[in-house]
């Protein structure tokens, strides 16, 4: 038997953090402290299509006017001007007020640890309202769900992409990470494009519970022979491609289960009580987070990027309660996440931020909105350059200079691609390379949007 | 030097001559090996036993077995059979095989070629280009031969009995020849055929119905499929929208019918429940495989519909038009108050005087995900591209608006002993949903293409028409078999296979468009269906979690009342009708980064998933599964495991069967032997215990798990 074959065995067996001894050839680094410019990105992702035109809204006299001129009361999906947590962007003239469930995010723009990224989208290059109407530069499949998160995902809009920025980013960073194997990209979301890069794959950890293969521990002749069996038949059929996927997934989840589970299934975290994971599955994943980014110097890595995400945001109908649970959820779960990384002593070495499907419609729909295109999107973190919205708020005319349709579906003024070029830059790719992330960002005049 | 391609001409002119078709039922006696020497890259068969041996002393310089096997007849076993002549041309050290006298003449004749006398018998095809029909006899099946002309390295044959695996080798560069010979397929094959229809089309073989199949055959097992009564999930009263503060779970025992109102009545529980209690033990297999993938198709879920009486009610529906017409089904789905409810059809109006336009919901996702598809598709289920070279899109925002206003008027059936109102309903799940015509909109809608809907059409009407108009476009055809093809056979169907379903969709042959049991036969029943082993390396799809589930419970003939399996699949992403949204579990598209093909169920196969799996089956083989306290009338689950306990104190019969009903039949050398120590580490005098090992390797064996 030889040595990975034993040391498998180990980690099938003993469940035990095999930091070194782990086999299935991912060799892990002995690191014993944390690099020293370790940095993680978190990517939220609202699923389903956030609307943010009630996440931001114009507070001042004029801009509220504006607002509540199509969402009205009998819109049924109208926010009271007396309900919005106000501020004031560094760079504008104008106030504007958050959803009032995001009380929770609230300070962090006072605090600059938040900025707002206003009336961004999936575009091919910067357009017009004419060019749009002309059906010129049109990024494909608008307004339909799967492909709109794929580009938001991907940053990939004349066709369908198969690898996601963020797997993109990990590749662009792999070398970083040295000769440490451990996955750049950890989902706690199950499967995403965004983790998927071209060489990099994600680890996909469960938001609770244990991690890892169950009854191999005992010691027995026949468990011990049960588990080296296991072992064995992960290596054979592997001439028929869907049987060596499988394969490579599962040993690669054994191999890794042994290290991450003694980590998210530790009682003794130091940020665990900062969240309120109770009935806020984006709490529990970014908890999860937490306790990987608590342990960063285990895992080794100088680069980590987390997916973590949220249903639920498809506000056809009933909008005005259902969008109020969810950002509450998600306000809790981010400031919670934020004052973790402040523990943790990494605040400036987070950067969060969210993605979304859409907008939604301005127009009502009866108690919803219906799928539109550019948004708003929240970047949070000690790196931050908050208390600033960046891009430009849109204009909030039905059929005005920035509505495509006459609902309301805003024309984005800033890209996703200059959005994740910007994060991309903080993360360390140098200007050289930023095209292997944002393969499209040659279209836009500016690729740092200065946020972070 | 190079084969002649004169041979070939000739060979394809005498291999036209057919015999006439007569059932094949010999067993045959020979078996040809396949091998393979990467340093020369060249493939070799042959059904000699010594050639095998001396090919397998040979390992060093390169030759091994692919895995391939073909079944073939020996000398008088048939009179029907002809001798497959066997040539060498030393030049490219190459074989040849033909079972044409003219071709042996020829060759014969020819210099560069060597007689080394007949190889096997086999028996002539009908034809030797293959569109619809099966070249072969019942009982024999095609050996398409390939010829790479000698392009990438030496001129070199491959043969396939594959049909899907033979197709894939135009793009590596080689000329596909056709149909050689037809070979028998043996009682092995057959049972392997058995078994692989019964992954194909229903929860999982039982060691029982995979003899039965075999005796019976495809279509006589079709015909008993389609004859059997649906089952019924139990309709269940309409509860209000709202629980009530009395509706809670009581624990206290004994429990009654109505002890747990909440969870009755308030989260899927019963509708789960029967689905697995139904799909393991029903014998209207066909239906609710069909039903299940339909599920996938016309998608609802429990983040919008969570009362039993109305996911059950939605479900029965698909069940009862699974071997209906496309069209009425899409009319059910559509009015069906639970989808009305999903995706917000009920209740839609027409542009109120305070701004607010019809819901485009369910307008965009019929268009989307339960008719059309996003691009324009060719009949093989191919995008069709625009001059750009890009996909063309299959409506506009224009046309999903015209739909939104047809889809206004309806609201929730009223409730039982109520009167109608005119004003709309409050929710209530099951039934048929009704029209309000003061909430429709009358003014024109653009439909798809150059369609108009006109201006003072009623609710229904409308509603019929925009039907029509979708049921009738080019896209239904391809887009409905490309996803029924996926979710019952392969994951990635050439487009051959994806055209042959469409042309039935189109007319199944009476002149009916969209008959729902003729495409199901003409999936189960294709070349790439059916027949001796496949060994395309992308053919096939992973088993996902519901099936794993239903499989291993099937293989252990399980009696159950449900209750040990209704919440099994959430931890591997699939809780039964609990898709995260109406995009189903996964996309039917996805892809696998790592490997470049299209693999649908891997889209929820992570590291989180594929550990949760195994542990499934540690859970559910080596636990106790009890009777449970909370359900009335619980009877538990009860397994069998004579058909393995019988055999297994021989762990070599052990494993022949887990080969045969978990792994269909492509257990390999390797994976065999260690399980076999696995196995043979359990004491013979717990023969339970060997079974376990052996079924929950089988769980966490990619191999078994990849459904081919």
């Amino acid at each position: 038997m030889n040595i990975s074959r034993r040391n498998t065995l180990k980690a099938l067996s003993a469940g035990a953090l095999a930091s070194g001894l782990s086999g299935f050839t991912l060799p892990f680094a002995q690191a014993q402290s944390a690099p020293s410019d370790y940095k993680a990105l978190v990517c939220i992702f609202l699923f389903g299509g956030n609307d943010g035109n009630n996440v931001i809204i114009p507070a001042d006299a004029a801009g509220y006017a504006a607002y509540s001129a199509v969402r009205n009361t009998a819109s049924n999906i109208n926010i009271a001007q007396s309900e919005l947590l106000t501020f004031r962007p560094s760079n504008t003239a104008s106030t504007y007020g958050f959803h009032p469930s995001l009380s929770a995010l609230h300070p962090l723009f006072g605090d600059n640890k938040l900025a707002v990224v206003a009336n961004m989208g999936p575009l091919l290059a910067p357009i017009t309202k004419a060019q749009y109407l002309a059906g010129m530069s049109r990024p494909y499949q608008l307004f339909s769900h799967s492909d709109q998160q794929a580009q938001w995902q991907s940053l990939v809009s004349d066709q369908p992409s198969r690898t996601g920025w963020g797997g993109r980013l990990a590749d662009a960073m792999a070398a970083s990470n040295g000769t440490n194997t451990f996955p750049v990209l950890t989902s706690v979301a199950g499967s995403a494009l965004y983790t998927t890069g071209n060489s990099q794959s994600p680890l996909a950890i469960p938001s609770s519970g244990t991690f890892g293969l169950s009854g191999l521990t005992a010691t027995d002749a026949m468990t011990q022979a049960r588990a080296t069996a296991l072992n064995t038949l992960l290596q054979q059929g592997k001439d028929h491609l869907l049987v060596k996927s499988a394969a490579e997934q599962t040993e690669q989840a054994i191999a890794l289960s042994a290290k991450v589970n003694p980590i998210i299934s530790a009682t003794g975290s130091s940020v665990a009580s900062l969240f309120n994971t109770t009935g806020n599955s984006l709490s529990q994943q970014l908890l999860q987070v937490a306790k990987l980014i608590e342990a960063r110097a285990t895992i080794g890595l100088s680069r980590q990027i987390f997916f973590v995400s949220l249903g639920g945001f498809d506000t056809h109908t009933n909008q005005f309660n259902t969008q109020q649970t969810l950002l509450a959820q998600v306000g809790s779960a981010m400031k919670s996440f934020y004052d973790a990384t402040v523990s943790l002593g990494v605040a400036n070495n987070v950067t969060a931020f969210t993605l979304s499907d859409f907008a939604r419609t301005f127009k009502s729909a009866g108690t919803g909105s219906d799928h539109a295109w550019g948004n708003h999107q929240l970047v949070m973190g000690g790196a931050v350059k908050g208390g600033t919205m960046y891009g430009t708020f849109p204009n909030l005319q039905l059929g005005g200079s920035d509505d495509v349709t006459g609902e309301g579906r805003w024309l984005p003024t800033t890209s996703v691609d200059q959005y994740a070029s910007t994060l991309a830059t903080w993360f360390g790719v140098p200007a050289a390379k930023l095209a292997t992330v944002a393969p499209n960002i040659g279209a836009f005049a500016s690729k740092n949007l200065g946020f972070v | 030097m190079r084969i002649s391609s004169a041979a070939f001409a000739i060979f394809g002119v005498a291999a036209l001559q057919t015999v006439a078709p007569v059932a094949y039922a010999a067993e045959p006696a020979a078996t040809i090996v396949e091998f393979f020497n990467a340093p020369f890259n060249k493939y070799f068969i042959t059904a000699t036993p010594s050639d095998w041996a001396l090919l397998d002393q040979y390992a060093s310089i390169g030759w091994k077995r692919t895995g391939v096997t073909f079944s073939a007849l020996t000398q008088g076993q048939d009179s029907n059979a002809k001798p497959v002549y066997r040539f060498f041309a030393p030049g490219v050290a190459s074989h040849f095989f033909t079972l044409s006298e003219a071709d042996r003449t020829l060759l014969l004749n020819t210099p560069g070629f060597i007689y080394e006398g007949i190889a096997w018998y086999a028996l002539e095809p009908l034809q030797t280009l293959i569109a619809t029909n099966n070249p072969c006899v019942g009982g024999s099946t095609a050996l398409y031969r390939s010829f790479n002309n000698g392009g990438n390295g030496p001129a070199n044959h491959r043969y396939f009995e594959d049909f899907s695996f033979y197709q894939s080798y135009a793009a590596k560069g080689y000329t596909l020849e056709g149909v050689s010979m037809c070979l028998p397929l043996s009682t092995a094959e057959k049972r392997l055929d058995a078994t692989r229809l019964l992954k194909q089309a229903s929860f999982g073989p039982t060691p029982a119905e995979i003899d039965r199949v075999t005796t019976i055959g495809t279509n006589g097992w079709l015909t008993e499929q389609f004859a059997a009564n649906a089952s019924r999930y139990t309709p269940r009263a309409y509860t209000p929208q709202t629980r009530p503060d009395s509706c809670v779970n009581d624990t206290t025992q004994p429990i009654t019918p109505t002890s747990y109102c909440q969870r009755d009545n308030y989260t899927l529980f019963p509708t789960q429940l029967e689905f697995y209690k139904q799909a393991i033990t029903g014998n209207d297999q066909l239906r609710q495989r069909v039903a299940w993938a339909l599920s996938q198709f016309f998608v609802i879920s429990v983040t919008d519909v969570n009362l039993s009486y109305g996911m059950g009610d939605y479900q029965q529906m698909l069940r009862d038009n699974a071997f209906g017409n496309f069209r009425t089904l899409l009319e059910k789905v559509s009015l069906h108050p639970a989808m009305g409810r999903f995706l917000d059809m009920a209740n839609n109006r027409k542009a109120t005087t305070t701004g607010a336009s019809p819901n485009e919901n369910y307008a965009r996702e019929i268009l989307q995900l339960f008719s059309q598809g996003v691009n324009l598709l060719n009949d093989d289920g191919t995008d069709k591209k625009g001059p750009d070279g890009l996909p063309i899109e299959a409506y506009t925002q224009d046309e999903i608006k015209g739909f939104a206003k047809v889809f206004t008027g309806w609201t929730y059936p009223t409730l039982a002993g109520s009167t109608p109102t005119a004003g709309l309903n409050g929710s209530n799940l099951a039934g048929t949903m009704e029209t309000r015509e003061t909430y429709h909109d009358v003014g024109t809608k653009d439909l798809l293409g150059s369609a108009v809907a006109p201006a003072g059409t009623s609710t229904f009407a409308d509603m019929t028409g925009a039907l029509d108009n979708i049921f009738g476009y080019a896209n239904v055809p391809p887009f409905f078999s490309k996803f029924m093809i996926q979710k019952l056979v392969t994951g990635q169907p050439s487009p051959g296979y994806v055209q042959r379903v469409t042309n039935v969709f189109k007319n199944n042959g009476s002149g009916v468009r969209g008959d729902l049991k003729a495409v199901v036969i003409a999936i189960l029943t294709d070349v790439e269906a059916r027949g001796a082993a496949k060994y395309e390396p992308s053919y096939g799809h992973l088993n996902e979690p519901v099936l794993m589930i239903t499989n291993l419970a099937r293989a252990l003939s399980a009696k159950t009342d449900g209750y040990a399996f209704y919440n099994s699949g959430g931890a591997m992403a699939q809780g039964v009708f609990s898709a995260p949204s109406v995009f189903n579990y996964y996309p039917p598209d996805y892809v696998i980064a790592s490997a470049g093909v299209i693999g649908p169920e891997f889209g929820i196969f992570n590291s989180t998933t594929a550990l949760s799996r195994i542990n499934y089956a540690q859970s559910t083989l080596y636990g106790s599964i009890g009777i449970s306290t909370a359900l009335y009338g619980a009877t538990g689950t009860q397994f069998d495991w004579t058909p393995y306990t019988s055999i297994a104190s021989d762990s070599n019969a052990l494993l022949n069967r887990i080969n045969e009903v978990m792994f269909s039949g492509k257990l390999t050398a390797s994976t065999r032997a260690a399980m076999k120590t696995a196995i043979d580490a359990v004491p013979v005098s717990d023969p339970t215990g060997r079974a376990r090992a052996a079924l929950y390797l089988s769980i966490a064996a990619p191999e078994a798990q990849v459904v081919r």
